[in-house]
């Protein structure tokens, strides 16, 4: 069971049951319409099981797949210039707290869009760079607000003013007519 | 001939067209290098100015800025996986990977002049073959495109990485995704569920966007740290990637070559010329295992083609006011605003006109690329940047640029779709080029067959030119088993 619920299993299962669904919404299609999705579903749906077979195996023998070396080993020397501060090294994380790191990576993008739809760019992109760099990575609030306002600035005058992009109000100011 | 040539030269080279020149060259750097926004945008931005102006003035402006979108364009994929424009994200497979290694300056290098080297290529096929482009063009057919796209799926194999099979199933899963929409025989709703945005077919820019910059964003949040990975100087290099973009002189002019007969055939976009070119660098190459892990060919090939395709592009477009691509669709509108009527009169009556062009295309793109040498050590700096200020950073421009590609909001829920799929397929070793290689082909390979099938039946694959890239389109499937093969007995392998 441990086997079939790791992520590298679901992930497989995916594309089965993808290339199955799209195998049987396919066949609900006029002949013409149908023939080239079939003619590639079919075939990859089957590649899809065999991948299946193979990550199953994969798992069960708890072999690690092929990575590149990530590990920074020690500070970045940089050529004409340092950033603010050097960079930090990457720790090495445990298997919960990398699922946990990955899943607030996640969590970050949906936010952020999340953020987009309902307040519109502009308030969105202020209160995402003050909660990212500050709250988030305890950056200085000095370095925030200039990064932020540098960022939303560059956004406001080649956007809004030079480019005259429309860009998304946010569902908040629709409803209140603002 | 030489006449108008001269004349071309000298009027670009005076006021007011030098000045308008250099001032599109920044607009068009600064617009391609911001993911999403493309030259498409900045042709409709401008053409509105050329009111007025003299047709060479007005050329200077527009191409001056069109020119050189792809030359900015390869800069975020190559520092942030982030591709500035459709065709660029073929930069993104090995020029990241190089900038992870602290090779961004060396890659930067690369694709700069590899710009210059494709603007120049183009430009002189466009020189060359106007006077006999007539039947070249006719030649191209529904059944020459069709092979053409096919021939570059063959590819799939070759950007697929360790794993083959992973590599089909990506591809495959990207071709399905191409016939999302409207069958273009039928008339079919094909895999839209109901859902109405679905109708015209996925977007490439939010779904790229997502596949290679939203997914870094989540491994940078995960791992922290820089870009940059190891204890390595970076800015130093951007020499290197010059010289090795005359290491491979060989390839250069192969892959403009090809990039500009891609751009000749009205119909075929960059990215085809993109994708198309860096498969053919692959398989090329003495070792192909190093694709995608920081070859420089892999952003050296990409980066000709593109710009040696606008060459191409030029061409059906100035001689029978046939667009050869949506930039130059574009283009055409703003002939009718300086007064012109491109087709075989223009190449008669306005021939320094098109002079003007050729020569605005090379001095735009060689000052453009010279800016962004001179520039180049500095933003390879980004890529030490710790992740807590380049991540938000690059997170506001992905976002934009999948906005801004149809100001409408779903792009970016299919981004973040994509971002989390991208990360999934890198964390579990599934290849991401097969997917947009494939769905940048399998649309045109699907439509173009069913046109072939109707035309000539299966007897489409007797023209010459559908037969020379069938035989091309085997041999590069049987090249690399018959590599496989070679390496497996031992055998030495034969230089390609």
């Amino acid at each position: 069971m441990k086997y079939l619920t790791s992520g590298r299993m679901l992930f497989s299962a995916l594309f089965v049951v993808v290339f199955a669904v799209l195998i049987v919404t396919a066949t609900g299609y006029n002949p013409k319409a149908r023939t080239f999705p079939l003619i590639v579903a079919v075939p990859v749906f089957l590649g899809a099981l065999a991948n299946l077979v193979v990550d199953f195996r994969i798992v069960q023998r708890g072999e690690k797949p092929k990575k590149e070396k990530s590990e920074t080993k020690s500070p970045i020397t940089v050529a004409e210039a340092t950033p603010a501060e050097p960079a930090k090294k990457k720790e090495k994380l445990s298997g919960t707290a990398k699922r946990r790191r990955e899943l607030l990576g996640i969590a970050w993008l949906i936010g952020y869009v999340l953020a987009i739809t309902f307040l519109g760019f502009p308030i969105a992109t202020i209160g995402y760079m003050v909660v990212f760099i500050h709250f988030f990575n305890r950056e200085s609030w000095k370095l925030t607000i200039i990064y932020t306002a540098i960022m939303w600035a560059f956004i406001w005058i080649a956007f809004v003013y030079f480019l005259k992009s429309n860009l998304y109000p946010g569902l908040i100011f629709e409803w209140l007519g603002i | 001939m030489l006449e108008a040539m001269w004349s071309g030269l000298t009027q670009v080279l005076s006021f007011p067209a030098l000045g308008l020149m250099l001032l599109g060259i920044p607009i068009g750097l600064i617009i391609g290098a911001i993911p999403g926004l493309g030259g498409n945008l900045g042709l409709a931005l401008l053409i509105p100015f050329t009111y007025g102006m003299s047709p060479i003035a007005g050329f200077s402006l527009l191409f001056g800025m069109h020119s050189v979108v792809q030359t900015g364009g390869p800069m975020s994929s190559i520092l942030f996986n982030a591709p500035g424009t459709g065709p660029s994200a073929a930069d993104c497979l090995d020029g990241f990977p190089m900038a992870q290694q602290g090779k961004a300056g060396r890659a930067i290098g690369a694709a700069l002049v590899s710009s210059i080297a494709g603007s120049i290529i183009g430009a002189i096929g466009m020189a060359i073959l106007i006077p006999f482009v007539r039947p070249l063009i006719l030649a191209f057919s529904p059944a020459e495109f069709f092979m053409m796209a096919i021939l570059g799926i063959t590819f799939i194999a070759l950007v697929s990485g360790n794993s083959l099979l992973k590599g089909l199933l990506i591809g495959g899963l990207g071709l399905m995704m191409a016939f999302i929409g409207m069958d273009p025989i039928t008339g079919v709703a094909r895999f839209t569920y109901g859902q109405l945005w679905l109708f015209d077919g996925v977007k490439l820019v939010p779904i790229v966007i997502g596949l290679f910059a939203g997914s870094e964003t989540i491994s940078m949040i995960l791992k922290g740290g820089s870009i940059v990975e190891g204890d390595v100087q970076v800015g130093n290099d951007v020499f290197d990637g010059v010289k090795d973009v005359f290491r491979n002189w060989w390839l250069v002019l192969r892959c403009g070559i090809i990039g500009y007969v891609i751009g000749l055939m009205p119909g075929l976009g960059g990215e085809v010329s993109a994708w198309v070119t860096y498969g053919h660098a692959a398989q090329s190459s003495k070792h192909p295992e190093t694709f995608g892990k920081g070859n420089v060919q892999g952003v050296i090939a990409p980066a000709v083609a593109i710009h040696s395709k606008e060459g191409g592009a030029l061409v059906p477009t100035l001689a029978f006011g046939v667009p050869g691509s949506s930039a130059m669709a574009i283009l055409l509108g703003a002939f009718l605003v300086l007064g012109l009527q491109p087709g075989p009169a223009m190449l008669k009556e306005h021939l320094d006109v098109v002079w003007a062009m050729f020569w605005v295309v090379i001095i735009a793109n060689i000052i453009g690329a010279m800016a962004l040498l001179a520039v180049a050590k500095y933003l390879t700096l980004l890529t030490v940047l710790r992740s807590s200020l380049i991540v938000p950073f690059i997170m506001v421009f992905v976002m934009l640029g999948s906005y801004l590609t149809s100001n409408s909001i779903t792009d970016l829920a299919i981004t973040v779709a994509f971002s989390i799929i991208g990360y999934a397929m890198k964390k579990f070793d599934y290849p991401r080029a097969p997917l947009v290689l494939s769905l940048v082909l399998g649309g045109i390979a699907e439509k173009n067959l069913q046109m072939s099938l109707q035309l000539w039946g299966a007897s489409f694959l007797t023209r010459p030119i559908t037969f020379v890239l069938l035989i091309l389109t085997i041999l590069s499937v049987a090249y690399p088993v018959w590599r496989a093969i070679n390496k497996k007995n031992g055998k030495p392998e034969v230089a390609a």
